[in-house]
């Protein structure tokens, strides 16, 4: 297809093609450059050892995790640049679809010949020789989906609604619309329903991160604190009911507190984990110098990526890696608050804010300040279509940037 | 107010701006605050703790591989190698190894026709390489085959140890199954080293044995005596190669290593002698046989002027080679009986307790009642403090009453020894007297001489397992009920000390007052020869004066040349001595108990200069009825009729080998060994003169003036005084003569009975050609045996003593 000339494209098409953001797009790609090369380190070991190989057969080469991982980025780099193209409006209507695959892809799951199971748990699909979990893009449809929704908030509320003060449904519903629960209650339904599907796959941290991302749209398109409040102490109350109440949380608690309990079990990821990162020090023992990756320390081209950085390159760079992130974090809200507009903003601070959250409990975990759950680091663990989806998520913000307006010459 | 339009403008304004609050907010918090627990988490693990998780690094990070050091050998003091270590293989099976050969590359070596992975061609191949491995070590070693495919198959595991001690032999026949098959990825030999004990049992207790502990791991530490001991000397160090390994364990190809090398362990030379350990172990052997003794024996030689141990014995004793099971028979019966009696749980409870018995060094570990060879310690101390002097005379009516003391405390001769002067009183082992002496010391001074006879601390001896002596509290035995300790302990009844701490006070008696500090190391010396250790004579303290120990030592030697110790006199050596025989009332509640006791002797040679100390213990030979005061061959049950021989005999060995010159007295001199002069073709006076000269008597066969032949030879060392043959005109001797049997005849009739058949008599033990009690005790060629005339029988003689030298209540 020809490109147009700029003078046969409506406003609309001429602003999609505006200049995409050069920082953020900077900092995406230091980010995965620096996480390729961890890849290579942390999982050299275990690929020449193939640790696993009736999971994945790496045949002895040392390369075979870099390879697929680069091949991963190279894909993810080519659906970041499609993406930014895309005009984000479109955006709006693709969030349904969106939402509806992931919530299919979700489903097959559970279906035998496209579900396999990984990690002890059912979250994984196989299409076309594709291994991925469908919950990574239930994070995009969701966010994509909330996004899309309450930016027409504002709008929405134009006449209120004339509520029949007859009948008791409508004086609920009168009643609801009034305290701001009624239009949150399509938001609910899908949550629910992701959730619930998430739920069935035992994929605790999917449901940590989908509520999280979905909290932040939530909160930043102006819903009414009181929510959040409620809401905030509802699941605090659940978890410190679950904590204390169920032995498998009690001991699983127990153990974050103290490794050195079980330093056979339970105890031994994290205790290998601030063993590595322990070991580092100010500086490191150098890139590529790790000794725990030689088979000590599990998960450590994956969840534990950022404990070989730690080791690697000391406490110096993991906090030249961390500012990094915290300069994309930054960046990203920055083009939140600059986009043209709440759709734009929106999905910006979910994206940006989902992205957050992942940096945070990784490291949190790794570094045993929060208790264990499998989150990985984004542009760093291993794991081929995360990485991609990672990528197109960062293409999804570009593609806002594009439509910024170019700051006035003073 | 109620314009609809306003609403929403105003209301998108709001919201824009909480929009843009709330954002910032998150922006906030998540780009810059959430990173702050993050660097505090980071700072206090990379810095703060950094150390404490570098060193947990390290140490799972590097392995050390041991170097093994050569353990030093271990000598008698003539050289002999007593223990010994040689390189034996450990072979190692890596079931990871077996499965990583194959399967490496699997992809390109197994394909098929099209180049796809053909999956059973590696499963075959996989196969194969186990079964070859298999088939091997089950055909080299007969290793369970079951078994070897279990563990091959644990494809996890990079170290299953097949066998530990592969001699070199085996293991050669390994290394070539491994070369030829190409097996080295499965299959590794590593040496390690195995200790030998070429002669077996002798010496067990003091050599000690090797096994495993609880901290030692794979590696074998002494685990008694000197291997125990002197384990740190003998072991070296280990060296160590510290490389880095990964998480399975494996060792990794990286610049991590570093080498430290191995120092070998120093060789020891001991003061034992395995020729002496041998006599001492057979002497032991022989009494145990000869008068049935029911609870072992035990006995120790001891240089009494150094101090240093030249055998040590305890039977039942056990193979340091193979110490985990029971090397007596007579206790392996007795297991047996008890398991075919009682099943398995009583036989393995009676396997236990058997193990143990043959385990303990009683002669350093277990306290005892030494009796009356205690006896000499009390007279010593009273002379040295003046209480009694040698003129002293003591009278015994058969028991002595103790002032305070309701029952008088008997002597063992019922109707008394009469009137004694202080040498006859120890050569009767009188306990009256002794009794008399302790009286009139009183207990502070015994007491203070006890502690300055080294009975209340250890001996000081380099063996690992000494043991604790039992004794009265210094109050009781000062205090107004002491007096009957005060009796008892004068004859070394109702206390116990060990028998090395016996053995050591009593040499302090006769070396002239030294108490010494025992020792059987007597050097140590690198692996280039270079000693670094040599063991110098260690004086604890002088106890009593020189002319004391040699009053004592006077008593000694007339307690066996005429008194309770005859039957331990040898002819041409001067030996003192004692005889003890204590009662073991503490075994009164025992099921099999029949007036239990133990028969002892302790004696030293030459009485003048004491070079060698004997202790020599039976406990419990078997009365021949329940009761009776003889045993099954009716010898009466004392220290001096069953100890004293055997250790009489083991002096003169020991003395022999040695080689102490024999001193004759006059009287011996006659009996001494003298060549055979040549005197075949002389005028019969002439050979009789010449005969005489020399001491022989002779008589001659045939008739005729000239010899034509003579028995015996010429050269042949006969004893003196014996009656030769000489043979005149065509008598020639016979060809082979039978030996009689010389059973129960005096020396005089033995002497006569043997030379009536051409045969010489070299009498030993008690020769007394006018004591009618003294008897044969054995023959050196059993009677009915056929030998050449002029063939000289050994016979030993004994004295029937019929009293003994036990205390009693």
């Amino acid at each position: 297809m020809a490109r147009k000339a700029k003078r046969d494209l409506t406003i609309e098409q001429q602003l999609a093609r505006g200049p995409i953001d050069l920082p953020f797009l900077a900092l995406v790609m230091l980010l995965t450059a620096i996480g390729l090369i961890m890849v290579l380190s942390a999982s050299y070991a275990s690929a020449m050892y193939n640790l696993t190989p009736n999971v994945t057969n790496t045949g002895g080469d040392p390369l075979y995790y870099f390879k697929r991982q680069f091949g991963f980025a190279l894909l993810g780099l080519g659906a970041m640049v499609v993406i930014s193209k895309i005009d984000y409006q479109h955006f709006r209507w693709m969030s349904v679809f969106a939402l509806g695959a992931s919530i299919v892809l979700m489903l097959l799951v559970f279906v035998p010949g496209f579900g396999r199971s990984g990690g002890g748990a059912q979250r994984w699909v196989n299409i076309f020789g594709i291994r991925f979990q469908p919950s990574e893009i239930a994070k995009v449809g969701v966010i994509m989906f909330f996004s899309a929704g309450l930016s027409k908030r504002s709008s929405q509320l134009g006449p209120p609604k004339k509520w029949s003060k007859r009948t008791f449904t409508g004086r609920m519903a009168a009643r609801m619309d009034r305290i701001g629960l009624l239009e949150l209650i399509p938001y609910g339904v899908v949550l629910v329903v992701v959730l619930g599907i998430i739920a069935l796959q035992h994929h605790m941290s999917g449901m940590i991160l989908i509520v999280v991302a979905a909290a932040s749209v939530l909160f930043a398109s102006g819903i009414s604190l009181g929510w959040f409040a409620a809401g905030g102490t509802l699941v605090a109350g659940a978890l410190l009911w679950i904590i204390t109440k169920t032995e498998y949380m009690t001991a699983r608690i127990d153990i974050w507190q103290d490794p050195f309990k079980d330093p056979r079990g339970d105890g031994f990821q994290p205790i290998q984990s601030m063993t590595s990162i322990g070991s580092g020090g100010l500086l490191g023992v150098g890139l590529g110098n790790s000794r725990q990756k030689y088979l000590f320390l599990p998960e450590e081209h994956n969840d534990y990526i950022f404990a070989i950085v730690c080791e690697e390159l000391g406490m110096v760079g993991a906090c030249v890696i961390m500012a990094l992130f915290a300069l994309l974090i930054i960046r990203g809200y920055w083009l939140a608050l600059h986009a043209r507009d709440r759709f734009g903003t929106l999905l910006l601070v979910g994206i940006t804010s989902l992205m957050a959250f992942q940096v945070f409990f990784n490291i949190g975990v790794v570094t045993n300040f929060l208790p264990p759950t499998g989150i990985s680091l984004p542009f760093f663990s291993y794991g081929g279509t995360a990485l991609a989806i990672q990528l197109g998520e960062m293409g999804m913000v570009l593609s806002v940037s594009r439509q910024i307006a170019a700051p006035k010459a003073e | 107010m109620q314009d609809p339009n306003r609403k929403p403008r105003r209301s998108e304004g709001k919201n824009n701006r909480s929009l843009f609050r709330r954002t910032i907010f998150l922006m906030v918090v998540l780009g810059i605050g959430m990173f702050l627990p993050l660097i505090a988490q980071l700072y206090k693990l990379q810095i703060v703790e950094h150390l404490e998780w570098e060193e947990r690094a390290a140490n799972q990070q590097t392995k050390s591989v041991s170097v093994a050091a050569n353990r030093g050998t271990i000598y008698d003091r003539e050289g002999r190698a007593l223990a010994m270590s040689a390189t034996v293989y450990k072979l190692i099976l890596s079931p990871m190894g077996v499965y990583n050969a194959v399967n490496k590359d699997k992809e390109k070596k197994y394909v098929d026709k099209e180049g796809d992975f053909d999956e059973a061609a590696y499963e075959k191949a996989l196969y194969d390489m186990r079964k070859t491995i298999v088939d091997g070590i089950v055909d080299l070693f007969d290793y369970d085959e079951e078994r070897l495919w279990a563990r091959i198959e644990r494809i996890s595991s990079g170290y299953e140890v097949l066998y530990y001690e592969l001699e070199e032999e085996d293991a050669e026949k390994a290394r070539q199954f491994i070369s030829e098959k190409k097996l080295s990825a499965g299959l590794q030999l590593t040496p390690s080293s195995k200790r030998y004990y070429p002669y077996s049992s002798i010496g067990s207790h003091i050599l000690g044995y090797m096994g495993q502990t609880e901290t030692s791991g794979d590696n074998k530490v002494g685990k008694a005596g000197i291997e125990l001991g002197y384990e740190d000397v003998l072991s070296g160090e280990l060296g160590k190669v510290v490389t880095s390994q990964n998480g399975w364990g494996a060792e990794m190809l990286s610049g991590y290593e570093m080498y430290f090398e191995a120092q070998n362990g120093y060789d020891t030379t001991l003061t034992v002698d395995e020729r002496i350990q041998a006599m001492l172990e057979q002497t032991l052997a022989e009494g145990i046989e000869t008068y049935d003794v029911q609870d072992g024996a035990f006995g120790i030689v001891m240089n009494p002027q150094t101090g240093a141990v030249l055998a040590m014995a305890s039977s039942p004793d056990f193979d340091p080679n193979d110490w985990n099971s029971i090397l007596s028979d007579d206790l392996q019966a007795e297991i047996d009986q008890v398991k075919a009696e009682k099943g398995d749980e009583a036989a393995d409870a009676a396997w236990k307790e058997a193990w143990e018995t043959q385990m303990i060094n009683r002669a350093l570990s277990e306290a005892y009642e030494p009796g009356s060879v205690f006896k000499p310690i009390t007279v010593a101390m009273a002379l040295e403090e003046g209480i009694i002097s040698m003129d002293d005379h003591f009278q015994c009516g058969g028991s002595y009453q103790q002032s305070g003391w309701p029952k008088p405390i008997r002597c063992h001769k019922r109707s008394g020894h009469g009137d004694q002067d202080l040498t006859k009183a120890v050569g009767n082992s009188c306990n009256v007297a002794l009794m008399t002496i302790a009286e009139r010391m009183g207990p502070d001074i015994m007491w203070k001489y006890f502690e300055d006879f080294g009975l209340f601390d250890y001996t000081g001896i380099d063996l690992a397992g000494e043991g604790d002596e039992v004794f009265w509290a210094e109050s009781t035995f000062k205090g107004p009920t002491g007096s009957q300790s005060v009796a008892t302990s004068s004859f070394g009844q109702r206390f116990k000390v060990t028998p090395i701490q016996m053995i050591t006070a009593f040499a302090a008696v006769i070396n002239g007052g030294h108490l010494l500090e025992p020792y059987v190391v007597q050097s140590i010396s690198d692996q280039d020869g270079n000693t670094v250790f040599y063991h110098e004579t260690q004086e604890v303290r002088q106890v009593i004066s020189e002319s004391t120990s040699d009053k004592v030592r006077g008593i000694l030697e007339s307690v066996v040349a005429n008194d309770s110790g005859h039957n331990a006199s040898q002819s041409g050596y001067r030996i003192g001595g004692k005889t003890g025989t204590s009662e073991l009332l503490d075994r009164e509640n025992e099921p099999d108990y029949d007036k239990d006791v133990m028969c002892s002797f302790m004696g030293f040679a030459p009485a003048d200069n004491p070079q060698v100390l004997v202790l020599v213990v039976y406990d419990t030979p078997k009365r021949a009825t329940p009761g009776s005061s003889y045993t099954a061959n009716e010898t009466y049950i004392s220290g001096g009729n069953i100890a004293a021989p055997m250790a009489g005999a083991l002096i003169a060995d020991i003395l022999d080998y040695i080689g102490i010159e024999k001193q004759y007295s006059g009287d011996e001199l006659a009996g001494a060994d003298t060549p055979m002069p040549y005197v075949v073709g002389r005028e019969l006076t002439v050979a009789k003169g010449a005969l005489q000269d020399q001491g022989f008597e002779c008589r001659t066969v045939g008739t005729g003036s000239i010899v034509t032949h003579q028995v015996p030879s010429a050269g042949v060392s006969i004893p003196g005084g014996s009656n030769v043959i000489l043979y005149l005109g065509d008598e020639t001797p016979e060809a082979q003569v039978e030996t009689p049997d010389l059973s129960g005849l005096s020396p005089t009739a033995a002497k006569i009975k043997l030379e009536q058949q051409g045969l010489f008599m070299r009498a030993t033990g008690v020769v007394d050609y006018t004591d009618s009690s003294v008897v044969m005790a054995a023959q050196s060629v059993d009677a009915g045996t056929m030998v050449s005339p002029g063939t000289v029988v050994e016979v030993r003689f004994v004295s029937n003593i019929e009293y003994g030298d036990q205390g009693g209540l």
